[in-house]
């Protein structure tokens, strides 16, 4: 009976710090998001840098990746990999962990995360310039899972690696 | 063992996303079947959602007629193939493993439900006369701001929350045994 009560506290404890935390960071993000134009302008720059090293028809203006004057793709929000940032983050705050764990943790995952997300942009503009007629469903299905699959791996791979706390949650 | 992990969850997705793609149909019925409680209760009259014979989007159907509307459901839902993968990798393919995954799958269904019911309330409340009259300005807010909130977070949030909510006490055992591990150790 006390071993049930310890198990619903420690799910109970867990499920409000990942929804406290994970509400929270989206609200910051909508506050911030005005402010993000610079970083959907780089994401776009680097991402036709890098298509621009095979094709030189690749170029950004602002957060527009553009091939010549033929086709474009435009970074808004949903492109950023926030949101899986902020999932990622909160899962691990939550998680009973040393808080050093959690802290190099998410430092780790948001770090691996956006380089995922820039590869898949880069993916996706690569796609929509040479392949178009694929682009639909590897944009709204494959890509998406992907990212989403990427989040719960690293999830796995972090709570299944990291060092206990040494005490019960 | 934690790549070994991975392994398992990529195949226990790529498994559910086969059932998804041939049960979608099916699905789709019992979301949009579970949604239509709330917007009845909202609306004040009986609603019916219904997915055209296209695939494409669904219709709220009121005595008025039919209001389109363009969503893809098939990528709304999507995500559903993540929740049974994360309970089916974490508990195995047991018993436990079956029930749980069904009802995390059942949790998502709510959960998909509840969005195709705040798609409709987002689009109702900005004017549409189906939309009652004298709602408070507080609650329009909170339909606009979760409208945003599940069509930029839903994919993620909703599964891991569904498989947080059936798995936690496995969850909590797995940590419980490494951190006793630790304290012996020491």
């Amino acid at each position: 009976m006390a071993e049930n009560r310890s198990e619903f506290r420690a799910w109970a404890v867990f499920t409000a710090v990942f929804l406290v935390v994970f509400v929270g960071l989206y609200a910051l993000y909508t506050l911030l998001e005005p402010w993000l134009e610079g970083y959907y302008a780089f994401l776009a720059r680097t991402t036709a840098g890098a298509l621009a090293v095979f094709d030189p028809q690749v170029s950004a203006v602002g957060n527009r990746i553009l091939y010549g004057s033929t086709a474009s793709l435009k970074v808004v929000e949903g492109c950023d990999g926030v949101t899986v940032f902020i999932l990622i983050a909160a899962a691990l705050a939550a998680y009973p962990r040393p808080w050093k764990s959690r802290l190099l943790g998410i430092a780790g995952a948001v770090a691996l995360l956006f380089v995922i997300n820039w590869l898949r942009l880069v993916l996706l503009a690569y796609v929509r310039f040479y392949l178009p007629e694929h682009f639909h469903w590897i944009h709204a299905y494959l890509f998406q899972s992907i990212m989403i699959f990427a989040t719960l791996a690293l999830f796995i791979v972090w709570a299944g690696r990291s060092q206990p706390s040494g005490r019960h949650p | 063992m934690s790549g070994a992990a991975v392994l398992r969850l990529l195949g226990w997705v790529l498994a559910f996303a086969v059932l998804y793609y041939l049960w979608f149909p099916l699905y789709s019925k019992l979301f949009l079947w579970l949604a239509e409680p709330l917007l009845n209760a909202v609306l004040l009259q009986p609603v019916e959602l219904a997915a055209p014979p296209t695939g494409k989007g669904f219709e709220v159907l009121v005595a008025e007629g039919a209001l389109p509307f363009r969503f893809d459901l098939f990528s709304i839902a999507l995500n559903l193939v993540f929740a049974p993968a994360l309970v089916m990798t974490t508990v195995g393919f047991t018993t436990s493993g079956i029930v749980r995954s069904l009802a995390a799958i059942a949790l998502m269904a709510l959960f998909h439900a509840l969005h195709v019911d705040i798609i409709v309330l987002h689009f109702l409340a900005q004017g549409h006369p189906l939309f009652p009259q004298g709602v408070s300005p507080w609650v329009t807010s909170l339909i606009h701001w979760s409208y945003k909130f599940a069509d930029k977070v839903a994919n993620g949030f909703f599964p891991f929350l569904a498989w947080v909510i059936v798995c936690f006490d496995v969850l909590y055992q797995r940590l419980r045994v490494q951190a006793d591990g630790a304290q012996a150790a020491n």
